[in-house]
């Protein structure tokens, strides 16, 4: 149903409210008034559709008349307008919420428009390849998928189920892309709920229980910018990082040791640093995700004061992480958990050695990742130091060691050993 | 009957006495530690005088005590200590608890041995009060046992000193301290380099090298004790204490250990301690049994307030009372005062009723003093 050309510029129709009763007012203000902080889409087709139907109190703002009228046959609030016109966008409250669905030039472009009016804008990227350009334009969120998307508008841990259809007949579940703030956690089939594994084959009509939520995207992705205190770092330990950074897709951010200073070194150019006020400030700029340095003796208090800030890794010039161990030996043991899945997620196999029995609760299937789950049967410090020395390349482990007893000592040869190199939380 | 059956004959009805200790304790609600010596006592000289003197039964009876002391050394969790941060009061404890009981032997003219038995506490009958009301891995029971291991080993050593003639053999009795510490390095390296060894200790082999293991580091201190001139419970308990602050945890040996102490050594003890003394000697001079048992209690009473900001006074008192608790060490220390001529056997007699006496009413006291026991108990 078309409503009717309201204004000449910019000229925009409404579908889907029922509208009739108030064309005698400036109905368009009415409207806006009743579409304040709700989340507005730009897109057109199923796409929008399917962000929509996730998302109460949205608005479609779709430029295809066709696409539009289809839209609103199926229920949606449409907006039938040109999104990358100034006048238009600006009509809306600028504390909604803009999520570009579009092709990717479409968005960019609207983008441009959006940040110059102050808006939040979301978006999913049809081209991986055009997220640097995304980030760039200073769009606060790049999702790869609706699901992550959802999450990022909801800005919590979210629950959604997603139907399987024809064209995903056929995919392992590790080829499904749930997007970075998500994944499968379970897969409804003919009435049944089954237990998802990287190799389950996905099926039409099945029904996928989707998590979303930053939490996930921790054990996804962990790392975007990553700092190395090059120090009196050897060129193996240089190349580990490199390895890391490339493998997780991060930045690698290099301070060279000058003195007793550290100096950011970047495009050419070098600034002195104190390097606990640089940790602090990168620390509130919320900017870095991992400290890679080396420690040549046991020294607690720059570790601790590292380590309570980022995870650190201490390198030993690996150039893979062929067998990764994580010992399960905090009582909080969420961050050791997140990065053995993040890491298997990149490396493949994990083992994961909890200390205590009572600690496997914190642990979820992960369906995404291969992991051997054990727990100390016997003597915990015995049974870590024994799986130590079974030989891996990269261990990971928190320094609050408060849980399995294991000696300070001990836990300082295995940081320190230079057999693998580890990966300490706090 | 012959001599063997005539042992063996022993042996059973002591076993059957452990055996049935426990179920009448919880009945009747007083410490199984204070009914086997109480049992021992019915069976002993006292009345029936049915437990006869054996080698055998003496020596299942010292390994009972070897057992406990190193049991009780299992039990520390030095690094829990440390991290709570209450040493400061332990030592507090033990120092106010000293010049006082010097301060009272001055005061009443008597040696200074008395001093070191009324600073002393039975480990032994903690622990194992503690263990029967569930106390012994909270907080407060580890406290306890902290602070009685300090009493108790500093009494032990004080002891030794007030009886030793020389400073050599004072410098054999610290030796102990030294193999201690060299034990202590050498564990840590091996579980770095054997942990595969080290593993099968606490692993379910049907070979048990743990528990064997164990029992060799165990009897291998005691061995270097008696060596150096040192008690043999001070090698059984550093044993203990070594196996503990080394491995840091691995319940399922220590199960094991523990079943084989508490399940047949330590009853055997407590059940032969009980059968050789002779309450009737001791009312002879019951004013000094009376005022020995007050002053014993107020000398630990006192000094347990220091935890009242920890615990509260109801429970600090309350731990004060159970470290009054003397049973194996005094009686030892009596024994070897009445030899070296510092006591007469009257002294000695009212010392050892003292000893019964405070061991029955100590832990069966606390038993009614600590609030929450009972929701405890097991």
């Amino acid at each position: 149903m078309q409503v009717g050309d309201i204004t000449e510029t910019p000229k925009f129709t409404v579908y889907g409210l029922n509208c009739s009763s108030f064309l005698k007012y400036e109905w368009y203000k009415y409207f806006l008034r009743q579409i304040q902080l709700v989340n507005i889409i730009i897109g057109s087709g199923d796409k929008a559709g399917r962000i929509a139907s996730k998302l109460p109190e949205s608005l479609i703002v779709d430029r295809n008349p066709e696409s539009a009228i289809d839209l609103e046959l199926r229920g949606f609030n449409v907006l039938n307008a040109d999104a990358s016109n100034v006048e238009v966008l600006s009509k809306f409250d600028s504390e909604s919420k803009l999520i570009l669905a579009d092709e990717d030039e479409f968005n960019l472009k609207v983008a441009k428009i959006a940040k110059t009016l102050g808006f939040d804008v979301l978006a999913i990227v049809s081209d991986e390849e055009k997220c640097r350009i995304y980030e760039i334009e200073g769009i606060s969120k790049v999702c790869s998928s609706i699901e992550s998307l959802i999450s990022s508008v909801f800005g919590k841990t979210r629950y959604l189920e997603v139907p399987v259809s024809d064209e995903m007949e056929g995919l392992s579940l590790s080829e499904y892309d749930a997007g970075e703030d998500c994944m499968v956690v379970s897969v409804f089939r003919e009435g049944k709920i089954l237990h998802p594994f990287p190799e389950m084959e996905l099926k039409s009509g099945d029904l996928l229980g989707v998590v979303c939520g930053e939490h996930v995207r921790i054990t996804k992705n962990p790392f975007d910018n990553i700092l190395l205190l090059k120090g009196e770092m050897g060129e193996d330990e240089v190349k580990e990082a490199e390895m890391l950074a490339e493998r997780f897709s991060a930045n690698l951010i290099l301070f060279e040791k000058v003195g007793n200073a550290f100096a950011c070194v970047l495009d050419g150019h070098s600034e002195s640093f104190n390097l606990d006020e640089a940790v602090e400030m990168l620390k509130r700029s919320d900017e870095l995700d991992l400290i890679v340095t080396t420690l040549k003796e046991k020294n607690e208090k720059i570790l601790k004061n590292l380590v309570s800030k980022f995870p650190t890794l201490i390198p030993t010039g690996k150039d893979n992480y062929r067998r990764i161990l994580a010992l399960v030996n905090t009582s909080k043991p969420d961050g050791v958990i997140n990065m053995a899945k993040a890491f298997s997620r990149y490396f493949g196999g994990v083992k994961v050695l909890f200390l205590e029995e009572e600690q496997l609760k914190h642990f979820s299937k992960f369906t995404e990742t291969e992991m051997e789950v054990e727990v100390s049967k016997g003597n915990p410090m015995v049974d870590a130091v024994k799986e130590f020395k079974s030989g891996y390349d990269l261990v990971i482990l928190s320094l609050s060691n408060n849980i399995g007893n294991i000696d300070r000592d001990i836990l300082w040869k295995i940081i320190l050993d230079k057999s693998s190199s580890v990966l300490v939380v706090d | 009957m012959t001599e063997v059956a005539g042992e063996f004959a022993t042996i059973a009805l002591i076993s059957a006495i452990a055996f049935i200790s426990p179920i009448i304790a919880e009945r009747v609600k007083i410490p199984a530690v204070v009914l086997e010596i109480v049992l021992g006592m019915v069976f002993g000289v006292s009345f029936l005088n049915i437990i006869q003197e054996s080698e055998w039964l003496s020596f299942l009876s010292l390994f009972g005590l070897i057992f406990l002391m190193f049991l009780a050394g299992l039990e520390i969790e030095v690094e829990n200590v440390l991290r709570s941060g209450r040493l400061k009061q332990v030592i507090a404890f033990f120092s106010i608890s000293l010049s006082l009981a010097v301060a009272f032997a001055v005061l009443m003219g008597f040696d200074l041995f008395y001093a070191i038995i009324l600073t002393n506490v039975a480990v032994g009958v903690v622990v194992s009060v503690l263990r029967e009301v569930g106390l012994e891995k909270e907080d407060f029971g580890q406290i306890n046992i902290v602070t009685a291991f300090v009493s108790d080993f500093s009494t032990m050593f004080l002891l030794s000193i007030y009886f030793l003639t020389g400073i050599l053999q004072i410098a054999f009795a610290l030796m102990i301290i030294l193999v201690f510490y060299v034990a202590f390095r050498f564990g840590k390296l091996a579980i770095w380099y054997f942990p595969d060894f080290i593993s099968r200790w606490f692993s379910d082999e049907p070979s048990e090298i743990g528990v064997r293991g164990s029992l060799a580091i165990m009897i291998l201190f005691v061995g270097l004790s008696s060596l150096l001139g040192v008690e043999a419970i001070l090698g059984a308990f550093l044993a203990g204490v070594l196996l503990s602050i080394t491995f840091r945890g691995g319940r399922k040996l220590y199960d094991k250990l523990y079943g084989m102490g508490f399940g047949f050594f330590i009853p055997i003890f407590f059940i032969k301690t009980g059968s050789e003394l002779n309450i009737f000697q001791g009312i002879e001079r019951l004013d000094l049994v009376i005022m020995l048992l007050l002053v014993s209690m107020l000398v630990k009473i006192i000094p347990s307030l220091v935890f009242s900001p920890v615990f509260g006074v109801r429970k600090a008192i309350s731990m004060g009372v159970l470290q009054s608790t003397k049973l194996s060490l005094t009686v030892a220390g009596v024994a070897i005062a009445l030899a070296a001529g510092i006591i007469t056997e009257v002294e000695a007699t009212a010392l050892v009723t003292f000893t019964i006496v405070s061991c029955l009413l100590s832990p069966t006291l606390f038993r009614h003093l600590y609030p929450s026991f009972l929701p405890n108990t097991r």
